[in-house]
């Protein structure tokens, strides 16, 4: 079969026609993108009416209490939290506006995209695991606090052995399943998208 | 956008509706993934239709949208909602299984392309829907000796891979 002499067979598959009109366009545009572009940005909603909703947990948590020491350290770490996610979700958006381009030639935009879910899976990981580690150190130093009253003093060693070893295990466990997690979610797609740059680029 | 975008939208699609097809038939795996990725184009070419400037050929347009969004469509679970012009691609089994040479021979192509690579698929279409290699490069990105040298490896392959499936099927 030469791919010359195929060329009339190719012009003459598919002549039963959608007949799409504006009603099945209409229906067509209600549904939601499949795009993994369009996932993410689902995905940054969903995260931000999550944050709005734990933030207003804490807010309310917080107020219930009496005036102490403590309530001034939970509404500065409250304060510090917020600003990060703000500038975390800024960052996740204005990289997920950026990251495509269809109707570029399809190489310059794949590897835009690539380049762009590369530096977003990183802002992920990075975000993913000092978020751990700053609540693992505000959790331990706010529940240390409350539970000596006025009696705070120096951990002891073996505090600070159980504290430590607790935080490693933490840290590594949420680094590896981090770096599954998003292998999972983005690795695989991204891959895809670079073994199709790397044929492009092949002679 | 008011009803004059959207038929001039669907005047567009409905000229150049046989690159979307061939695109989702070469895509697609069975007929709901080949619907999922319709409707993902026609969602994709409907958001750039706004900015569309016609400093491109039309058809140049489409094939750049609708390959881009075949090759990042990432498909997590079939379509809940079958919409019922998609009725087409059902039909395809059926033209498919209608006997003849003409059907037994573009069977036996499609079955060829499906063996391609991602990028092989798109160059191989582009070449049987007669394009240049000029415009290949203006849809794909890739310089036109690169083009070349490409095409010559996907038509040995092809050679390959027909003939293969011809003495696999006699």
């Amino acid at each position: 079969m030469e791919l010359d002499n195929l060329k009339e067979l190719w012009n003459g598959s598919h002549k039963s026609t959608l007949n799409l009109n504006e009603e099945g366009l209409r229906q067509i545009l209600s549904q939601s993108s499949k795009s993994p572009i369009a996932l993410m940005k689902r995905n940054l909603l969903l995260e931000v009416i999550l944050m709005i909703l734990g933030y207003g947990f804490f807010n309310w948590l917080i107020s219930s209490e009496v005036d102490s020491i403590l309530l001034y350290l939970d509404k500065v770490m409250l304060v510090i939290v917020g600003i990060l996610f703000i500038l975390y979700a800024r960052i996740k958006y204005k990289h997920l506006n950026a990251m495509e381009c269809v109707s570029c030639e399809v190489k310059s935009n794949l590897t835009l995209q690539v380049k762009s879910l590369e530096k977003l899976v990183k802002l992920y990981f990075l975000a993913g695991n000092i978020s751990v580690i700053f609540v693992y150190l505000l959790g331990c130093t706010m529940g240390y606090l409350e539970a000596k009253g006025d009696m705070v003093s120096f951990p002891q060693p073996l505090e600070i052995l159980i504290f430590l070893s607790i935080g490693t295990v933490l840290a590594l466990g949420n680094y590896f399943l981090g770096r599954w997690y998003l292998f999972t979610l983005y690795g695989k797609h991204i891959n895809k998208l670079k073994t199709i740059i790397y044929e492009m680029d092949e002679n | 956008m008011d009803s004059s975008g959207e038929k001039a939208f669907l005047e567009i699609i409905g000229k150049h509706e046989r690159i979307i097809h061939k695109i989702c038939h070469a895509y697609g795996s069975d007929a709901s993934a080949k619907q999922d990725l319709f409707q993902e184009i026609i969602l994709q070419l409907w958001k750039s239709f706004s900015s569309f400037r016609n400093e491109s050929k039309i058809s140049a347009w489409i094939y750049r949208i609708a390959l881009n969004t075949a090759f990042t469509h990432h498909r997590r679970s079939k379509s809940k909602v079958t919409l019922s012009f998609f009725s087409v691609f059902e039909d395809d089994k059926a033209e498919e299984s209608e006997g003849g040479d003409y059907q037994e021979n573009l069977t036996l192509l499609y079955a060829a392309i499906a063996k391609l690579s991602e990028l092989e698929k798109a160059i191989v279409m582009l070449y049987l829907d007669d394009k240049s290699y000029e415009e290949m490069q203006e849809v794909l990105g890739i310089n036109q000796g690169a083009l070349r040298v490409k095409m010559t490896r996907i038509k040995e392959k092809m050679r390959e891979i027909t003939k293969v499936s011809q003495h696999g099927t006699r």
